[in-house]
């Protein structure tokens, strides 16, 4: 069975690098990859993030303008997420990364620009904080409150910058509400809820929503599903 | 030139893996033993001093053996994920197909070699036809080549080694004992077409000394239909 070095060897030698060359590349992708540990170790015996790794390392050689990688960390344990991740960083340094993945946070750590796709239509692109933003016109904010539920929806509804309200009992804790105000995003307006509580009841919890990626792509993809089913509809 | 450098590359990384495995060593090993066991029981049974009987056992010890040399060759790379990389680098299906297939030849020329050890004594205490001998060699060597072919596409079939030596082994023993069927048959047709099927009866030319030119390029169509199916197979699962 073929060692990592071995194996970058025969890829790099599929490649057409020049044996001049093919020392000083495999040292730079091992490096790279931060596979110095596991040079001479078989590829069946590696650990599933080394043996991404050892994919990614095989990618990188012969210098390619763009790498194209597709779900890079799934199915990998927490601590070779994160080196895999650092690992995508420093490549993209000097190299166009192409990545595709469901797991958003990776994108708002290692990506410059974003693209959402559903059914092969891209949505949006840009960067991360540029669609974050974008969300962000409707945050909202979730509080939970005692009190009673009439009074206290029509003082949030006459607060400035509260856009809608909706009020729901909580289940485990009788005579306690769970309340999700729509506010104006670029406002500052959690100490006027505050406020605007605490005249008719009691304030047990307030925060305010940030917008994920997730949230965002789940906005992209919700707004399209309408239009497929209004479309449908008409 | 460039396309010399794929399939060197290829052939390279074949052989490092055959010596990197346990499975050239044992093939090697279990065809020195059963070559030398034979060697020893047809010359001291007969008293007669040539390789013709050995030479005969010894094309069915590799109709046996060769299936453990080639299964491995694509389903190793199908069950190890390794093929969808092979087939991503910019290497021709034709580089791959033929570089593992010269990688199987190489262990074959290897493992004759080093079964001519038994020619020292029959040299030393005897006076064999080294012509015929080596008539014989050659047909060892082409059989072998006709078999690793068929082998070798049998892997591509299969992720499963296993099975693909399952496969590989009764078809080549159906090639070896089809001549057998001639005598069975009344019509001329099929006996012809037994016996032009027939590894054995097509390997017993080369043992009795001679080396036809219809023997040596049935072995050689026989190997590259299969390398040509494999290559096939290989591109349009691509």
């Amino acid at each position: 069975m073929l060692d990592v070095t071995d194996y970058l060897t025969f890829v790099a030698r599929a490649k057409h690098i020049p044996s001049a060359q093919r020392t000083s590349q495999l040292e730079r992708v091992i490096h790279a990859c931060r596979l110095e540990s596991v040079t001479r170790k078989e590829i069946y015996k590696l650990s599933k993030g080394f043996r991404q790794r050892v994919g990614l390392a095989q990618a990188l050689l012969g210098n390619p303008e763009v790498l194209l990688l597709d779900e890079p960390t799934a199915g990998l344990d927490p601590g070779q997420i994160q080196e895999t991740r650092e690992v995508i960083r420093e490549v993209g340094k000097n190299h166009a990364v192409l990545l595709s993945t469901h797991i958003l946070p990776e994108v708002t750590l290692i990506c410059q620009r974003v693209a959402i796709i559903n059914h092969g239509r891209i949505l949006a692109t840009g960067s991360p904080q540029g669609l974050q933003r974008a969300a962000e016109e409707t945050s909202s904010v979730l509080l939970e409150a005692s009190g009673d539920p009439d009074q206290l929806k029509r003082a949030l509804s006459d607060t400035d910058g509260v856009t809608a309200v909706s009020v729901r009992p909580v289940a485990s804790r009788a005579g306690l509400y769970s309340i999700d105000c729509q506010v104006d995003a670029q406002e500052q307006v959690e100490s006027r809820i505050a406020r605007a509580v605490i005249t008719c009841g009691e304030l047990f919890r307030l925060e305010r929503q940030q917008p994920t990626l997730e949230n965002v792509f789940l906005r992209y993809i919700g707004h399209t599903n309408n239009e497929h089913s209004s479309g449908a509809s008409a | 030139m460039n396309a010399w450098i794929g399939l060197k590359a290829v052939y390279d990384k074949e052989m490092l893996t055959y010596f990197r495995s346990p499975i050239a060593y044992f093939v090697i090993a279990v065809f020195l033993l059963g070559t030398g066991y034979f060697f020893t029981y047809n010359i001291f049974l007969t008293g007669v001093g040539t390789m013709d009987q050995t030479l005969q056992n010894m094309g069915i010890l590799l109709i046996t053996l060769s299936p453990v040399l080639t299964m491995r060759l694509f389903s190793a790379e199908y069950n190890g994920r390794t093929m969808e990389l092979l087939m991503t680098l910019p290497l021709r299906t034709w580089q791959v197909v033929l570089g593992k297939y010269l990688g199987a030849v190489s262990m074959l020329v290897l493992m004759t070699a080093a079964s001519c050890i038994n020619l020292i004594p029959l040299y030393l205490y005897g006076n064999p036809q080294t012509l015929n001998i080596i008539a014989g060699y050659i047909g060892f060597i082409l059989l072998g080549m006709a078999c690793i072919g068929i082998g070798q596409f049998f892997s591509a079939l299969t992720e499963n080694q296993i099975v693909a030596a399952l496969i590989t082994i009764p078809t080549l023993l159906g090639f070896w004992f089809v001549g057998h069927l001639q005598s069975l048959q009344s019509s001329i047709l099929l006996r012809d077409l037994f016996s032009h099927l027939s590894f054995s009866l097509h390997y017993a030319d080369f043992i009795h000394g001679l080396l036809r030119s219809e023997a040596i390029v049935y072995f050689l169509v026989v190997a590259a239909i299969a390398l040509t199916l494999n290559n096939s197979y290989l591109q349009w699962r691509r």
